[in-house]
C-alpha cells in the first residue's frame, strides 16, 4: 500500500512538474500567436472598456463566434435604424465596440461600421479606425487606412484634419500592391491641400498639386539608383498632367507659370511640350495641336525636312550622325549597355 | 495490464458509438454547420467565416460534451455495482480509469473528426474551395482538447455524485478555458498548466483559421501538455479511487 501511494505521489509530482514546464512553454509561444493576450498579460489597456474586455476573455475560445453573431445583431440594428442620430449613436458605438473587442481582426465591423458611425461621430469612427491600422494582422489589408484618410478629409469641416489623413493615405497607397488612380489621386490632393494651408504662395489647387509632384519627384531623384521608388505611380507622366492643368487654372499667374518653367526644365527635359499649353506635340509638326501656338520643330531630316522614324531618312536616306544624339540619350544607353554586361 | 486496460477501453468507446442518438445529433451538426451559408446577406458577406465559427463551436461542444459523459458514467457504474464486478477480475482500479479516459478519447477522436470532416466537404462544396492545412489545424487543436478534458471528468467522477460530477466537471472546463482571467492574478500563475489545467492552449482555433499563425509545434507543445496533465489528473484520481470504498 505504501508503495502504491508512494509511485502514485511520484507520478503526481513528475507529471505535474512536466505539465507546468510545457504549459508555460506553450503559453509563450500563444502570447507570440495573440498579441491581445500578450496586451493582458503585459498589463497593458485592450482594445474596449475593461466590462467588454472581460467579456471577450470568458467565452473560452469562442470570441469570433460570438463577435459573428454580434455583427449580425448590429446589421440587424442598423436595418431598423433609419439612419444615425444623436438618440442612436452611442448604441452603434457600443455595439460597434463590443464586436471589435471581441475579434480585433474583424476588418469589415471597421471598415463597414465606422464608416456608418463616421457621419455623426467621425473622432470616433477614426480612433477605431486607426487601432485597425495599428494591428499586425490587419498589415494588408489597405482600405481601413484608405478610409480613415478618408473621414479625416471628409467629415472634417475647413479641411482642418487633412495633415492627419496624409500618413493614413500614404499607407493605403504602399499596402495596396496596385494602387487604384484614385487611391493615388486622393492622397496627392490631401497632400496638396495640407500645402496650400501652409503655404501662401500656391495660388490654386492645380498649383499645389504640381508642387507636391515635383517635391515627390525630388525625393525620388535624391534617392541612389537602385533605391528610386516613388509610390506615386507613373510620376513622370502625373506631373506633366498637373503642369497642364495648373496652366489651364491659372494661365497668367507669374507664381504658376515659374513653378511650371522649373518643372519643365528639371523633370520633363527629354519631352516635346508646347510653350503655352503643355501639350506633347510630334515630330515633324510646326504648330500646336491644341492651342495653334508655334512650337519647335523636331525630328525632320536636315536634307529633305521629311519626318524621321528612324536612325535613317525613308526619303533621301540621310543618316542622323552620332554627334547629333544629344548628351542625356548617350548616357542612358552606356548605363544601359553596362547593365546588360 | 495493457490488454485489461484496452479491453475496459474498446467497451467504452464501443457503447458510446452505438448510441443512434449520436449519429443523429452529428447530422444536426453538419445541418447547422450548412445552414451558415444562408447568412450571405445577413452578415454582409461574412458567410464564410461564420460557417468556419459554427463547425469549429459546435465541434468544441461536442467535444465538451462527450468528456462530461464520462462523469456520467465512472458515477453509475459505481452505484450500479458494474465497477466492482468489474474489478473483481484481475484488473486495478488505475487500468479501470485509465481504460475508460482512453476509451472515451477514442470515442471523441471518432465523433470530432467525423464533424470535421464533414464540415470539410460542406465547405468544399459549398464554397468551392480547398480546405486549408490551417482549417485542419483548428480542429487539431479541438480533437487534442479531448484527452485532458475526459481526464478531469474522470478525476471528479471519482469521488463526486453523478450529477454533481458533471456540473463540477461542466465548471471547470468553462473555468480552465479562460486562463488570462486566471492569470490576471499573480498568486495563481505559478499554479497554471500544473495543478490548475490550462484548456486555454486550446482555444487558438480562430487564429489557427484566420491568421495562420499557429505552428505545427505549438500543436506538439499543447498536445503533450494534454497528454502530461492527463497522467497527472489520473494519478490524481487513481490515488483517491484506490482509498474508495466500492459496493
Amino acid at each position: 500500500m505504501k508503495k502504491s501511494l508512494f509511485l502514485h505521489l511520484l507520478v503526481i509530482v513528475m507529471s505535474g512538474v512536466i505539465a507546468t514546464t510545457l504549459a508555460k512553454l506553450a503559453f509563450k509561444q500563444e502570447m507570440d500567436i495573440d498579441p491581445i493576450l500578450k496586451s493582458r498579460m503585459e498589463g497593458k489597456k485592450i482594445d474596449a472598456k475593461s466590462d467588454k474586455d472581460a467579456l471577450s476573455f470568458v467565452l473560452g475560445g469562442f470570441q469570433k463566434f460570438a463577435s459573428d453573431v454580434e455583427w449580425m445583431n448590429f446589421i440587424n440594428y442598423s436595418g431598423s435604424q433609419n439612419c444615425i442620430n444623436d438618440d442612436n449613436v452611442k448604441e452603434f458605438t457600443r455595439r460597434l465596440e463590443k464586436i471589435i473587442a471581441l475579434d480585433p481582426n474583424f476588418a469589415k465591423a471597421y471598415s463597414v461600421g465606422a464608416l456608418m458611425l463616421s457621419d455623426k461621430d467621425p473622432r470616433k469612427a477614426v480612433e477605431l479606425m486607426k487601432k485597425a491600422c495599428d494591428n499586425e494582422k490587419l498589415n494588408s489589408n489597405w482600405e481601413i487606412p484608405f478610409y480613415v484618410g478618408f473621414i479625416l478629409t471628409q467629415r472634417f469641416p475647413n479641411d482642418e484634419c487633412v495633415g492627419e489623413a496624409i500618413p493614413f493615405l500614404e499607407k493605403a497607397v504602399m499596402r495596396s500592391k496596385n494602387p487604384e488612380n484614385y487611391l493615388v489621386n486622393y492622397l496627392i490632393r490631401a497632400r496638396a491641400k495640407d500645402a496650400r494651408k501652409r503655404d501662401k504662395n500656391l495660388v490654386s489647387v492645380e498649383h499645389a498639386i504640381l508642387k507636391i509632384l515635383f517635391d515627390e519627384w525630388r525625393n525620388t531623384s535624391s534617392q541612389k539608383m537602385e533605391m528610386r521608388q516613388s509610390i506615386v505611380p507613373n510620376l513622370t507622366e502625373r506631373i506633366l498632367i498637373a503642369c497642364q492643368k495648373a496652366i489651364n487654372a491659372d494661365p497668367n499667374n507669374d507664381k504658376v507659370l515659374k513653378s511650371v518653367k522649373e518643372v519643365k526644365e528639371k523633370v520633363l527635359t527629354s519631352q516635346h511640350l508646347c510653350e503655352k499649353c503643355f501639350v506633347q506635340y510630334g515630330a515633324g509638326e510646326k504648330f500646336c495641336n491644341s492651342c495653334g501656338m508655334k512650337v519647335e520643330v523636331f525630328g525632320i531630316c536636315p536634307k529633305c525636312s521629311a519626318v524621321m522614324k528612324g536612325k535613317f531618312c525613308s526619303t533621301c536616306g540621310f543618316t542622323v550622325p552620332v554627334a547629333a544624339i544629344p548628351e542625356k540619350v548617350k548616357e542612358v544607353k552606356e548605363v544601359k549597355e553596362k547593365a546588360t554586361k | 495490464m495493457i490488454n485489461e486496460t484496452m479491453a475496459i477501453a474498446s467497451g467504452t468507446w464501443r457503447r458510446m458509438l452505438r448510441v443512434r442518438a449520436v449519429y443523429f445529433l452529428i447530422v444536426c451538426v453538419f445541418i447547422l454547420i450548412g445552414s451558415a451559408y444562408n447568412y450571405n446577406i445577413l452578415s454582409m458577406g461574412e458567410h464564410k467565416p461564420l460557417m468556419i465559427d459554427v463547425s469549429l463551436v459546435l465541434n468544441t461542444v461536442a467535444a465538451i460534451l462527450i468528456a462530461i459523459s464520462v462523469s456520467f458514467e465512472i458515477p453509475r457504474e459505481l452505484r450500479e455495482g458494474v465497477a466492482s464486478t468489474l474489478l473483481t477480475k484481475p484488473l486495478g482500479r488505475t487500468e479501470y480509469l485509465v481504460g475508460k479516459l482512453v476509451g472515451t478519447s477514442i470515442a471523441g477522436f471518432i465523433i470530432c473528426g467525423l464533424i470535421a470532416l464533414g464540415f470539410f466537404v460542406i465547405f468544399s462544396f459549398s464554397f468551392n474551395e480547398q480546405v486549408l492545412t490551417s482549417m485542419i489545424q483548428g480542429h487539431l487543436l479541438v480533437l487534442f482538447s479531448v484527452i485532458p478534458m475526459t481526464a478531469l471528468a474522470v478525476l471528479f467522477s471519482v469521488f463526486i455524485p453523478e450529477m454533481l460530477a458533471a456540473l463540477v466537471t461542466a465548471a471547470v472546463i468553462w473555468f480552465t478555458h479562460n486562463s488570462p482571467v486566471l492569470l490576471s492574478s499573480s498568486a495563481t500563475k505559478f499554479l497554471y498548466g500544473g495543478i490548475v489545467p490550462d484548456l486555454n492552449l486550446f482555444n487558438l482555433k480562430a487564429q489557427a483559421v484566420y491568421t495562420s499563425s499557429i505552428s505545427w509545434a505549438y500543436l506538439g507543445t499543447a498536445f503533450a501538455w494534454g497528454i502530461v496533465y492527463s497522467v497527472f489528473a489520473l494519478a490524481i484520481a487513481s490515488l483517491i479511487f484506490s482509498y474508495k470504498d466500492l459496493k
